[in-house]
């Protein structure tokens, strides 16, 4: 009632806002949209990864060593330390025997190491709920000592022979009560192999068998096999039987198993002067892989002037001869090779130290705690592949489970450490901070025959790994 | 003159009187001379006799007769018949005549001369001409069809120009100026008193046909007939309210009265089915008055058999008295009745009116608005539209010639060719990427949508997706695989169409022009596009595919909400709620971005337009729109937010993880990493921002910025979310729609912006040039687009990887629910995945079900359990949740193959290199399967709810006969 309206005036006003109106929302949409794609900026989709395992009290273990080189060999059972022990049972076979049967249980407490008697075939030790954890085996033989370790699936065996002149054969030791199964694919230098033979290999019931590649699938080349198991638990080891033909002498050697084929790889205990080394290799992806092979010494890890790259097809195996790169003054004090590749490539080195056979593959890495039973005599510990520096104890038990030696170890990255373990001694436990290692104990003989035999660390079952379970 | 025939006339009033009077000057016009007249009135309230008598006393001879009202048209004629026999009449001729009948003058005389030239004829029917349009054909004879149609062979509202002008034989001709030999109509027994209004003239004429008598049909003489009765101008006591239902009942009655004995029982079953179809038919049009009508006409006559023996038994008498032994003249009846195909032919063109209605309707709302404007404001006549119709242009041409003329027409076509050279991979099944392969049967799909548990997994409560019954119901008649197919194929072709209609309506409702057909082809190509080159065709995203061909329909149908009729706002409301669902069942954030955006616009028309706001009609169709979904989505929305699934309302469809999408991607209309350079998609957003720039349409282009912007800002929460699947992965919200919103707003306000192209010639040159360059930009990303789908577009719709499921488990788990094969893969080191294989695997409907069931800890801690060792109970669990069989997918890692050897109960089964298996032993029972009545209940809504919205949403068919 009071004001009265001014329509002339409200009418140009709202002429002039309505225009200012549309000038300001042509600029204001086009920023706010621009401000809402800024503010959405990039999204990341969180795909599932690897999901490692957690790891649970291990309530069951099986340890097996195949049959030891001489009637004489003895299996020795330890335990790594800081585990409670108890009683196993046992199954062993006579020499060359083809079945394990059970014999009596042995109790091994920590620290201590009990030989079982009658061993001298392959045997069997299997612990549960308490006595699970960290058993250790292993023969006390000279020039060649087989590895006793837990079933593995699927492994590799790089550099076996199938010929009169270097014959390979493979053990396989089934410890459950149902049949096993073994597949081994060949590689050979120009690609996959078929060998009926070597598919669906029966391993029966608490069997042994022995697999004579000369016998069962003969082969003049070097050869690569990928081992699998396709059913049930099978130990299995490769024996390398070198044969001159009546111009020297003939030598055997274990050789052991890598794992899984790696883009680096560390193999230690290399005599000090090898003859005719060869290095073996197997690419099994599609791709050519090129690898350089590099020196490990006490002070450094380097690429050797003569060494060149070498190339390897996919699927196939290659040899090289490293004569000329560890025969040089360069070469003097090598510990260790370093395989590094442009893609996983599978390894091991095939050499002479004084005419005997020496074979090496990859050592694998320990982090915790781990022991080792080792043959008597002189003995040297080459400890190796520390990702930064760190300090390794290495403590040396006799027979009676007396600490001979504890000696902590400085170790360090791109370098590696002989230590000289006490002659008496038969069990080393080592323990690593800091730091996950490598290792092998180089085990020299001389005498008539001489020769030399290595022994890779192993990491000791402590816990059971339970796997990450999720729906996909 | 020769020697003329006597004739007497029947005139039957009721309540005429509003026609009476120029009836009468008719009759008293007639050239022919008439020798008596019987007025018959039955109980007119409204002075009928007294008009009939003060024009008709004096000037022929004249009897009155009063009956009640209760009497028919037939008693009426019985009673003018004894009333001339007893008056000692015995005209030759008997002419009878409606109050509502007007005879031209000649009509008595050509039908005189017609029965004088064609001796055998006893009944002669005039040419009933609309009264009082008076040149519109009403009737030239009629006839009945096998569904009691009344058949007139004319088309609705033709204009008589003398297209029919020659005499024949018919089955019947209107008692309204039907000229019938008394001593023939005496035999017949006049017009049958059971139908007292309607069709008793055509039974009558069947009647005569049956006996041999001939009716001809004299279209010279011409009678013009208000329809009083039909048209329920006049109502009595006869025709009730429901003239529908007289009618419907004269027809059944007809019709089972004077059929063959033979085909009695067979009509009788025909009819009421035909009954029952044409309800559903009348309820779907929301004619339900006429639907109950047309069901109570049947039960009518059905519950009286007695009444129709009877009629029977007459009929046959008077046959038998006329022709004795010969038994009806049946050949006569066949030749006269409608042709067997006429009824179809009418559902035919009935459905061609339907999908003609539906797809016209809302491309009416530009010239609604301008007729609503100009009748408001009658000085300014609107201009015509620069392209009213198609069909108006080249109304006199064929449509090959058209076609071939039309260089829109040919370019579209030319266009969907490539587009359909583009999907040329779907071609015998198509998946890959998200879309998995399609299910064996529709069957698959009913029972995913119907049932409350799925034997997906380990079995899941979390209810179909939405989108599964639309394809249920699709892939009854194609099968789910050609489906897909076509979905993916057809969704192009369909969203260029719909794209065009949208933007044609928009271009008018901007300018009353239109846009030019150049602009509208540039636009809905480069719709068309989007998908395409967004890559959610060659992603496999096939529900961004699909709901870009049904957002502008959907669009089209919301111009709706601005008819200034409030019965359309209130259909352009049900269409869009129903759009609004489809589109929310294949990108189900579809909703709550379709929410805001109307939620927005609405609050600015109430700053705006607040008066007009106010009106429920206004507010309410795009609130009912967005209520419609909820509605008929609610078996699948409910169920899920019971079930922790909400966030499928999230997500847009198909097979997760898809790669997310981020804001440049948004930007340049790319779907994750997948589509074309962003180059291509860059354009849009550039010609938009370049369309604010002409004065002229900027108020349109700004409308579509703010329908860009709302998206943009809803899109923020959307693509910045992640939401956990089950199994670890988590997912990016569905952010399709956002992107096809927010291009579809820039390309309306580019095209809006593209009218400025047209006065080229009056710009500056500067400008000129400037405009020059913002077209050719906008030409050639569409072209570039169509050039990169054409050739690389489909190359990530692979089909999948083989399954590591050997083939003989997949055949056995094919055959039974209970036969699921429990797939392991990976190792411990990295992790074990596990899943489930059922059935044909996951199909299209069941991933999302498999991705949002939330993980069963028990099922988890069975798998561990089994993976590290050797547990006795977890074989008979595994039976129990139907697992068949152990599948660890290659590579196979030993420590969980050898724990699951060490299992007792698990079997080795046989399997590929690398693939180790197991066969569950016992073999697992039947799953139990049982759905709620909760869901039933759902179900029955969502069932009810469908067909009342469709009827809400189709366009008023239901046009009066009058028209």
């Amino acid at each position: 009632m009071t004001e009265a309206p001014r329509p002339g005036r409200r009418a140009t006003l709202s002429r002039e806002r309505r225009i200012d109106v549309l000038v300001l929302l042509a600029i204001l949409l086009p920023a706010i949209v621009a401000v809402s794609v800024a503010v959405i900026g990039a999204e990341d989709d969180s795909l599932p990864g690897p999901q490692p395992p957690t790891t649970a009290t291990l309530t069951s273990a099986t340890v097996i060593c195949p049959g030891g080189t001489s009637g004489r060999s003895g299996v020795r059972v330890s335990r790594a330390p800081e585990v409670r022990g108890g009683e196993l049972a046992v199954a062993t076979a006579p020499a060359r025997g083809s079945v394990t049967k059970a014999t009596a249980p042995v109790t091994v407490a920590p620290r201590t190491s009990v030989v079982l008697p009658a061993s001298a075939g392959a045997v069997v030790v299997e612990g549960r709920g308490d006595a699970a954890p960290g058993i250790v085996a292993g023969r006390d033989d000279r020039l060649a000592v087989p590895e006793c370790r837990a079933p593995s699936y699927d492994e590799w065996l790089v550099g076996i022979g199938a010929s009169a002149r270097h014959a390979t054969t493979v053990e396989l030791v089934n410890p459950d009560d149902g049949d096993a199964v073994v597949d081994l694919a060949l590689i050979g230098e120009d690609g996959p192999v078929e060998e009926p033979a070597l598919r669906g290999i029966e391993v029966p019931a608490h069997g042994v068998r022995l697999v004579d590649l000369a016998k069962e699938a003969p082969r003049a080349e070097v050869t690569s096999a990928h081992l699998t198991v396709v059913r049930g638990r099978v130990t299995a080891t490769a024996r390398t039987t070198w044969d001159p033909l009546g111009r020297g002498r003939v030598t055997t050697d274990f050789l052991p198993a890598d794992p899984e084929p790696a883009t680096s790889s560390l193999l230690l205990g290399l005599p000090d002067r090898p003859v005719a080394p060869t290095l073996h290799l197997a690419n099994p992806g599609d791709d050519e892989v090129r690898v350089t092979t590099r020196l490990v010494t006490e002070q450094a890890v380097f690429t050797p002037t003569q060494g060149r790259q070498v190339a390897v097809p996919p699927h196939s195996t290659l040899s090289v001869d490293l004569s000329k790169v560890l025969s040089g003054d360069a070469a003097k004090g090598t510990l260790g090779l370093l395989v590094e590749a442009t893609g996983p490539v599978a390894s091991s080195l095939m050499t002479f130290d004084r005419d005997d056979l020496v074979l090496l593959a990859p050592a694998p890495e320990v982090r915790d705690p781990a022991a080792l039973v080792v043959p008597t005599g002189d003995k040297t510990l080459v400890l190796g592949g520390a990702e930064r520096a760190g300090v390794v104890h290495v403590t040396s038990y006799d027979a009676s489970g007396k600490v001979l030696a504890d000696d902590p170890v400085e170790v360090g990255a791109d370098r590696a450490v002989p230590l000289t373990l006490p002659a008496r001694a038969v069990a080393v436990a080592v323990e690593a901070r800091n730091t996950p290692i490598r290792a092998v104990v180089t085990v020299p003989a001389s005498g008539r025959q001489p020769g030399l035999a290595t022994l890779r660390l192993l990491p000791a079952e402590l816990r059971a790994r339970i796997p990450a379970v999720a729906p996909q | 003159m020769s020697q003329q025939p006597e004739v007497a006339v029947l005139l039957v009033s009721h309540d005429g009187a509003s026609w009476l009077p120029a009836v009468l000057d008719g009759l008293l016009a007639q050239t022919a001379p008439v020798d008596s007249v019987v007025a018959i009135d039955t109980g007119s309230k409204d002075g009928s006799t007294e008009l009939v008598r003060g024009a008709l006393d004096g000037r022929l001879p004249l009897a009155l007769r009063r009956l009640p009202a209760g009497a028919g048209f037939p008693d009426a004629v019985a009673d003018g018949l004894v009333t001339l026999a007893e008056a000692g009449r015995t005209p030759e001729w008997v002419w009878l005549l409606h109050d509502d009948a007007n005879p031209a003058p000649d009509a008595l005389q050509a039908l005189l001369d017609a029965a004088a030239a064609r001796p055998d004829a006893d009944i002669l029917g005039p040419k009933l001409r609309e009264w009082p349009s008076l040149r519109r054909l009403l009737e030239l004879g009629v006839t009945i069809s096998g569904t009691g149609r009344r058949e007139t062979g004319l088309e609705r509202g033709e204009y008589d120009q003398g297209q029919h002008d020659e005499v024949r034989e018919v089955l019947a001709v209107n008692s309204a100026g039907m000229l019938v030999r008394r001593e023939v109509l005496e035999e017949l027994g006049g017009f049958d008193p059971a139908l007292p209004i309607f069709g008793n003239d055509l039974d009558l004429g069947w009647r005569a046909a049956a006996t041999g008598r001939t009716t001809l049909v004299v279209p010279r003489a011409v009678v013009f007939h208000a329809e009083a009765a039909h048209r329920g101008i006049r109502r009595t006591g006869l025709t009730g309210r429901h003239t529908h239902f007289q009618e419907r009942r004269a027809a059944l009655f007809t019709l089972l009265a004077n059929a063959r004995t033979a085909t009695l029982p067979l009509q009788v079953v025909r009819l009421a089915l035909g009954s029952v179809l044409r309800m559903i038919g009348l309820l779907c049009v929301r004619a339900v008055g006429e639907a109950l009508d047309e069901i109570a006409a049947l039960i009518v006559v059905l519950r009286h058999p007695g009444r129709l023996r009877a009629a029977r038994r007459a009929r046959a008498e008077a046959i038998a008295a006329v022709r004795g032994a010969d038994g009806p003249d049946r050949a006569r009846v066949r030749r006269l009745l409608a042709p067997w195909w006429l009824p179809y032919r009418h559902g035919l063109d009935l459905v061609g009116d339907l999908v003609a209605a539906a797809t016209n309707q809302a491309a009416d709302v530009a010239e609604r608005r301008r007729a609503a404007a100009a009748e408001r404001d009658a000085a300014t006549a609107p201009p015509a539209a620069r392209h009213r119709d198609e069909e108006d242009d080249f109304a006199d041409t064929g449509w090959v010639v058209r076609f071939f003329t039309n260089p829109a027409a040919l370019a579209t076509t030319l266009i969907v060719l490539a587009l359909l050279i583009g999907v040329r991979a779907v071609v015998g099944g198509v998946s890959g990427g998200a879309l998995s392969p399609a299910p064996e049967s529709a069957g698959d799909w009913w029972g995913l949508h119907l049932e409350g548990w799925h034997p997906i997994g380990f079995g899941s409560e979390v209810p179909a997706p939405p989108y599964v019954l639309p394809l249920a119901v699709l892939a009854l008649p194609l099968g789910p695989s050609l489906l897909v197919s076509l979905l993916m194929a057809l969704s192009a072709p369909v969203a260029l169409w719909g794209a065009w209609r949208f933007l044609r309506v928009v271009g008018r409702l901007v300018t009353p022009y239109g846009a030019p057909r150049w602009l509208l082809l540039w636009g809905s190509v480069t719709w068309a596009l989007v998908p395409l080159v967004s890559g959610a065709w060659g992603g496999g995203r096939w529900g961004i595919v699909v709901a870009a061909a049904v957002l502008p329909w959907l669009a089209h149908a919301a111009l709706g909400f601005a008819d200034p009729d409030a019965d359309h706002r209130w259909r352009a409301g049900w269409r869009t709620g129903l759009a609004l669902a489809l589109l929310t069942a294949v990108a189900p954030p579809a909703w709550f971005v379709v929410a805001v955006l109307i939620g927005v616009l609405l609050a600015s028309a109430v700053r705006l337009i607040p008066n007009e706001v106010r009106e429920r009609s206004v507010w309410g169709p795009p609130v009912a729109a967005l209520l419609v979904p909820l509605v008929v989505l609610v078996p699948w929305w409910l169920p899920a937010l019971l079930e922790g699934a909400a966030s499928a309302a999230l997500l847009d469809v198909g097979r997760w993880p898809t790669a997310a999408t981020s804001g440049w991607d948004l930007l340049a209309g790319r779907l994750g990493d997948l589509g074309a350079p962003a180059v291509v998609g860059l354009a849009l957003p550039l010609l938009a921002g370049l369309a604010l720039v002409p004065t002229a349409t900027r108020i349109p282009v700004v409308i579509c910025w703010v329908v860009a912007a709302v998206t943009a800002v809803v899109g923020i929460p959307l693509a910045t979310t992640s939401i956990e699947l089950s199994g670890g992965a988590s997912q990016q919200p569905g952010i399709g729609i956002v992107l096809l919103l927010m291009h579809g707003a820039w390309l309306t306000a580019a095209l809006l912006g593209g009218l400025a192209l047209h006065h080229l010639g009056d710009q500056p040159r500067p400008v000129q040039a400037g405009l020059a360059l913002a077209g050719a930009v906008g030409l050639l990303a569409p072209v570039v687009g169509l050039v990169w789908f054409a050739g690389w577009g489909g190359e990530e719709l692979t089909d999948d990887e083989p399954s590591d499921v050997p083939v003989y488990m997949a055949q056995r788990a094919e055959g039974a629910d209970q036969a699921g094969v429990l797939v392991l893969r990976g190792s411990v080191a990295d992790g074990l995945r596990y899943e489930v294989h059922r059935g044909d695997g996951l199909t299209v409907g069941e991933d999302e079900i498999a991705a949002l069931t939330s993980e069963d800890p028990d099922v988890t801690a069975l798998v561990r359990g089994l993976a590290t060792s050797p547990d006795p109970d977890a074989v008979a669990a595994l039976s129990d949740r139907g697992i068949l069989y152990v599948v660890q997918a290659a590579p196979a890692d030993g420590a969980v193959a050898a724990s699951l050897d060490a299992t007792s109960g698990l079997v080795q089964a046989s399997s590929g290199s690398g693939t180790r298996a197991w066969q569950v032993d016992p073999e697992p029972g039947p799953l139990p399967d049982d759905t709620p009545w909760g869901r039933w209940l759902l179900l029955l809504v969502q069932g009810a709810a469908i067909p009342v919205l469709v009827v809400l949403a189709l366009p008023p068919l239901r046009r009066s006969r009058d028209d």
